[in-house]
């Protein structure tokens, strides 16, 4: 390697103080620029080009890369690089990329009760014993017990309305707090009963749901495929799903009902991103 | 074999200083860490709670963009100490250090005014919303790397006058140095991605 001293070549004071002018006026652009309303749609790649030129000036010349060992700058780059590639990942894989993102601060929050139910989780002990007869008889229906059939008889009995809400016993199921935790670890309806799970999200700042899918790596899968889903509450498009609330805001409850699944192993869990780790618990069927 | 590009006082392998390779290894590492941390901002922005401060209500560009101007002229005085101090001249050295360390004080000032501003003014604290979590942690963590930065300085200014800062002790400003250009150089990435981008494509101001 030749000892190409750098002193000699390194810039001078002069050249120094160029860049410090320049540096000055591009971030003096930069908020110039927030104000010209007819530049609104070139503003993402106006404002990359100039940090970018901003970045290369004090990295090439203030960091002495563009003089000194270009190792140096393999080092730095790489790192460089990979942090991108990470930022452009995130984004791209929790969908932060898509249309309008930017533009709408508010979160999808439809349908929302706020908490005026007279059912309560002793009607769920009663209804226990006096439904035994016709759950019996959706079981005896229901003779593959494979997922798939699972899933046309759930997705079937979920999305059919005539679900009179007089008949159905209503399950709560509180937040511990703030915490990521429901405060259940287990819940349990009866095969084929028509029950409402009423989520009373009971944090102080963060939104949850309440969505049972099939037990195993379904939840896990379900509640990744849901972290690009905010569009609709962290809901990904999923027959596997068995019923799920809305987005519940901190304070507030909602509810779902639905037909219990007539056999199988099931978990509830929330999908707000991150939330799944923790917030999950199993969903037992009893005949 | 002693190609040496720096006054090391030992001669390796690659002909250069490793002090200097590890603090380019070291930046290479501090870039994935803020790209993880601005990543995380941006996919949560637009996700907080209804009723909490958003980002259009609470950033103030003019008074970022000031700190921001503070924050890029420290490098350039940066840059200029190293000049003097390679120059042999312990003196001019003194003063453009000080220079520097008080502009990065100065960029200190309004962060805690801007933070202060935000919770007392607005009630936005890292647990009132996914916006305030991640705004606090990345530009916190931002603070941070500036506080060690001037007391860095500091330590280097006083350093001085031991008398053994000479000419031939440049790697030791010249390390620092680069450590506080890529504190400056992340601010560029954080004030246009955690503000100006944000603010603009909303039709902020």
């Amino acid at each position: 390697m030749a000892s190409s001293h750098e002193e000699s070549t390194h810039p001078t004071p002069a050249v120094y103080a160029k860049i410090a002018v320049t540096l000055a006026l591009i971030t003096a652009a930069e908020v110039a620029i927030l104000y010209i309303d007819s530049l609104r749609g070139l503003i993402i790649p106006i404002f990359v080009v100039m940090s970018t030129i901003k970045f290369a000036m004090v990295a090439m010349f203030y960091m002495h890369l563009k003089f000194d060992n270009k190792l140096f700058t393999l080092f730095f780059v790489s790192g460089l690089a990979l942090a991108t590639g990470v930022i452009f990942a995130l984004l791209i894989l929790f969908g932060a990329l898509g249309e309008g993102r930017y533009g709408s601060p508010e979160v999808v929050t439809d349908t929302i009760a706020h908490g005026s139910d007279a059912h309560s989780s002793d009607a769920h002990s009663n209804d226990h014993g006096r439904k035994g007869t016709s759950a019996k008889a959706e079981t005896t229906a229901s003779h593959d017990s494979s997922t798939t059939s699972d899933h046309a008889y759930t997705k079937a009995a979920v999305t059919s309305k005539d679900l009179s809400a007089a008949s159905t016993m209503t399950i709560e199921i509180g937040t511990k707090g703030d915490q990521l935790f429901f405060d259940q670890e287990t819940m349990s309806g009866k095969a084929g009963d028509h029950i409402t799970v009423k989520l009373v999200n009971s944090a102080g700042a963060q939104q949850h749901n309440w969505v049972l899918v099939p037990a195993g790596p379904a939840r896990l899968e379900i509640a990744t495929a849901g972290m690009i889903a905010a569009t609709t509450g962290w809901i990904p498009s999923d027959d596997r799903i068995v019923a799920h609330t809305d987005l519940i805001n901190p304070g507030e409850s909602g509810e779902v009902t639905f037909q219990v699944p007539s056999e199988g192993k099931y978990e509830f869990v929330c999908t707000f991103p991150g939330h799944s780790f923790t917030m999950f618990g199993a969903f037992e069927i009893t005949q | 074999m002693a190609n040496i590009t720096e006054n090391t006082g030992h001669e390796t392998t690659t002909g250069l200083d490793h002090r200097k390779l590890l603090i380019w290894a070291f930046l290479g590492s501090e870039c994935m860490f803020f790209g993880s941390l601005i990543a995380t901002y941006l996919v949560y922005y637009g996700q907080g709670t209804p009723g909490t401060p958003t980002p259009l209500q609470v950033l103030d560009i003019p008074t970022t963009s000031t700190s921001t101007f503070v924050l890029l002229m420290s490098s350039f005085m940066m840059v200029m100490s190293y000049n003097a101090i390679s120059k042999g001249n312990v003196k001019n050295f003194r003063i453009w250090i000080m220079c520097t360390a008080i502009l990065g004080a100065t960029f200190l000032g309004f962060q805690f005014y801007e933070f202060r501003e935000f919770a007392v003014h607005y009630g936005l604290t890292p647990r009132t919303n996914l916006f305030g979590t991640t705004f606090f942690t990345t530009t916190g963590f931002h603070g941070a790397h500036v506080t060690v930065g001037v007391i860095w300085l500091v330590s280097l200014f006083l350093y001085s006058y031991r008398g053994d800062l000479t000419k031939d002790h440049g790697l030791m400003v010249d390390i620092a140095a680069l450590y506080w250009h890529f504190v400056d150089v992340v601010w560029i990435v954080i004030f246009t991605l955690v503000y100006l981008i944000p603010v603009g494509v909303s039709g902020g101001t």
